[in-house]
Parts: C-alpha cells; structure tokens; sequence
C-alpha cells in the first residue's frame, strides 16, 4: 500500500462503490448505462483526476482486451450473482449480468468459472435441478484444482438441502470432510444435520457419532477461534 | 425443531427454496404450530404454563420460518435481483399483497414473544431484517428503515420497551446485510427523489461531472 501513488491510495481507501463499478465495467465491456447509480452523478473532488485519466479516449480503445477484461468481468459476476445471492446489495442487475455471462460462455465454452457463474444464476432462479445439472458440468470440466470442485460440491449440498433431498446433501458435505480442509467442523454438523432431518431414527448412531467428533475439529486462527464454528 | 432450515437460512439456502417446496414446508410448519398448541393446552390442565423450557424457541422459530415462506411464495427474492428503476416501478397483485400482511403477521408475533426466548436469542433481531426485506417488497420504505434499525439494535426499535439481553448468534453476520440492505434502500428512495436520510450516504466531496 505505502509504495502505491497517493492518488491509487485514496481511490482504495474512499470506499466509492460507483466509481468502482464504473471502472470494472469499462474494463469488462459492460455496458455502463445499465449501472447507472442515483446517489453520485459526479466524483468526489480526490478522485476526479483518476476519473479524467481513467475515462480517456486513449484508454476506452483499449477496453475488451485480454486478461483485464477477463478479471473485471468476474469482479462484476462476483457482485451481481455471488454476493447478491448473500446480502442485498445496492444497484444489483441479475438480468444484466445473466446475459453477459452467456456472451462470455459462448466466446469461452470450457472457462471453469463462468459455468460455475452460470450455474449460481440458476441457483439464486430457483432452477435448482438445473444449478444441479450445470455444477456437475463443471466438476467434469477441469481436474487438476481439486478445491475448485469442492465449491461446487457446497453448492451441490446446499441444493440438494434446499429441495428437501436431505441425503443426497449428505454425501457432499461426506465429501468435503474426507477431501476438504476449510472447516471440517462444519461439514460434520451439516452431515448430522442433514441425517436427523432424513431419517433421525435410521440414522441415530450415526449422527451421535458426528456430533461427538465435531470439538475434536474445530479450528483456531492465530488463536482466535472462527466464529461461523463457534456459533 | 427444524434444525435443518436454521442451517439453510443461516448459510443464505432459503431463498433458493423453489415454490413447490416451499407449499410442502408450509404443511409441516402448520403441523407444528397445531402440535405446539395442543402441547400447550395440555400442559395448562397440569397448572403449567409451558410443556418445556425451550417451548417459546420453539414456537418463534416455526413462525419465522412460516412467515419466511409466505413471503417468499408472495414475492420470491429472486424477483427482487432487477434494478432498482424497475422495483419501484413493478404492480403487486391482490393475491401477493394479501401474502405479505399474512407473512408480516408471523413475524410481528416473534417481536411479542422474543422475551421468553430461552437460548434462540438470534431469532428477533433476523426476524426485525427480514421483515424490513418484506416491506421493501410492499414498497413501505419507511417501515423498512424501523425494521432495519431495530435489527441493527438487538431487534428493539429506539420507541420500543425491551433490550438485548445477550449477544445473538451471527450478530456480525446481520450487521453486514443490513448495512448494505440501507444502502440499497438509500437508492431506491433517491430514484424515488425522496429525502435520503441516512448520513453516511452523504457525500460533501462530492462535485458534478
């Protein structure tokens, strides 16, 4: 941070999320009329020379190359589709976002990430037998980041939970406790969870057998425990 | 009770719940309230209050999931990912507006019970945030905004008697989706040219282009 531009540093440090958009979407060939915001029209006063910089001619015939384009589209799906599915989030356009992303699939068919885009589109629709559908067509796209996979094996388990297939979620939070480091503690409670609400009879010895693992699992960071564990 | 659903809220699944699921939910929470109340009568022949300890956990709980549900049947949250000028914009039916004052009844119920909560403490202040989101929906703004401060205060409202009595769950968690939720509000009421009211919006750098 010290040795960036002072300029850069109050651009990181304003916290202007429609200068931000306004950047990404340039860089990602958006179209930037459609993230109009109603709060700022103009820029604040230590941002306006970025903007005059940012906005130029010069740089706008450069907008749709290369590996730029690629990161501020995926800033951009990040914004709409991710985190929107979490928290409501100011100037959020689903549609908007939904047909870029078929743009970018059409251009790049086998891209990891943009199905795994498309399949969350699915997800915050609703279409869960469809999200289904599309996060095993990434899995089988690429196989050498194993924990690429496990995200979509989450999504698979919470799909599955959402659709009453308690089961079925089950085997993928199995899955990520025998292949996945994040928090095993909370692939056991999901498991047993999971169980109980699928048959608590059948699955009695099981789920109190979990249960009983999950202390033995819980982790600490710089000694601090994490507290989606704890609560 | 439905320990499942807690999960699926609290890691943001409820929302993807699709309709056909969510009328089944719907039988299975009336179920519940029909068997809490029968366990209640029972128990009041004994000179009991409650049948157990946890009773009133148990109850809120149903009615926050069942008032969940309504809404989403009503208004879906799917529905609500557009951009701001078109939510202003949209016309709800007779049938959605009569499933948002149900789903609003639900979760007001909660706010009157939240005190004998024994151990859910976390269900008020969620159930303040959600009911703001359904009054969005209703395009009452400013019942949102209450909603949203009372979330933001341990789910008492600034006029209102009561107080936190102790850390809820996921607390941090909350603060962070109803910041944004205000942020998003703020939008909604500027495309509406109404007054923002929040400060932190306010920006005195500010210059026109």
């Amino acid at each position: 941070m010290n040795l960036l531009d002072s300029q850069v540093q109050s651009l990181l440090i304003s916290g202007n999320r429609e200068f931000g958009m306004k950047c990404l979407a340039l860089g990602a060939d958006w179209p930037i009329e459609e993230l109009q915001s109603p709060l700022r029209t103009g820029f604040p006063k230590s941002l306006k020379n970025i903007a005059i910089d940012f906005f130029n001619d010069d740089i706008q015939k450069e907008v749709g190359l290369g590996t730029r384009k690629f990161m501020c589209d995926i800033m951009l799906h990040q914004y709409h589709v991710l985190f929107s599915s979490m928290i409501q989030l100011p100037g959020c356009n689903m549609p908007l976002a939904t047909r870029m992303i078929d743009i970018s699939i059409a251009d790049h068919p086998d891209s990891f990430l943009y199905l795994l885009v498309r399949a969350k589109i699915s997800q915050s629709e609703r279409s869960l037998e469809r999200s289904i559908e599309e996060l095993h067509k990434v899995i089988a796209v690429q196989k050498d980041w194993r924990q690429l996979a496990h995200l979509c094996f989450w999504d698979l388990g919470i799909s599955n939970a959402a659709l009453g297939n308690y089961e079925k979620a089950a085997e993928f939070f199995e899955l990520l406790f025998k292949e996945n480091e994040w928090s095993k503690s909370i692939y056991l409670y999901f498991r047993a969870v999971l169980l109980y609400a699928a048959d608590s009879t059948k699955y009695k010895a099981t789920i109190s057998e979990l249960m009983k693992k999950i202390p033995d699992h819980l982790k600490k960071v710089a000694g601090k425990s994490v507290p989606l564990e704890v609560n | 009770m439905f320990p499942v659903l807690e999960l699926i809220y609290m890691w943001n699944g409820f929302d993807l719940i699709p309709d056909s699921r969510l009328l089944i939910l719907q039988q299975k929470f009336e179920s519940a309230l029909a068997d809490l109340d029968r366990q209640q009568e029972e128990c009041k022949k004994d000179g009991k209050e409650i049948p157990y300890s946890t009773f009133y956990d148990d109850l809120c709980l149903v009615r926050f999931f069942k008032g969940l549900a309504t809404r989403e049947l009503a208004v879906p949250s799917a529905s609500m990912l557009i951009p701001e000028k078109l939510l202003i914009r949209r016309q709800l039916t007779k049938s959605q507006i009569d499933g948002l004052d149900y789903a609003s009844k639900q979760l007001e119920f909660i706010s009157l019970q939240a005190d004998d909560i024994e151990y859910d403490h976390w269900i008020l202040p969620f159930c303040r945030y959600e009911l703001a989101a359904l009054h969005i929906r209703a395009g009452d703004y400013q019942k949102a905004r209450s909603e949203y401060q009372a979330a933001l205060n341990g789910g008492y409202g600034e006029d209102e008697a009561g107080k936190q009595k102790k850390k809820a769950s996921m607390e941090t968690s909350l603060h962070i989706r109803v910041h944004n939720a205000i942020a998003k509000l703020n939008f909604i009421l500027a495309l509406k040219g109404e007054t923002v009211v929040d400060e932190e919006e306010s920006d005195p750098e500010s210059e026109e282009d």
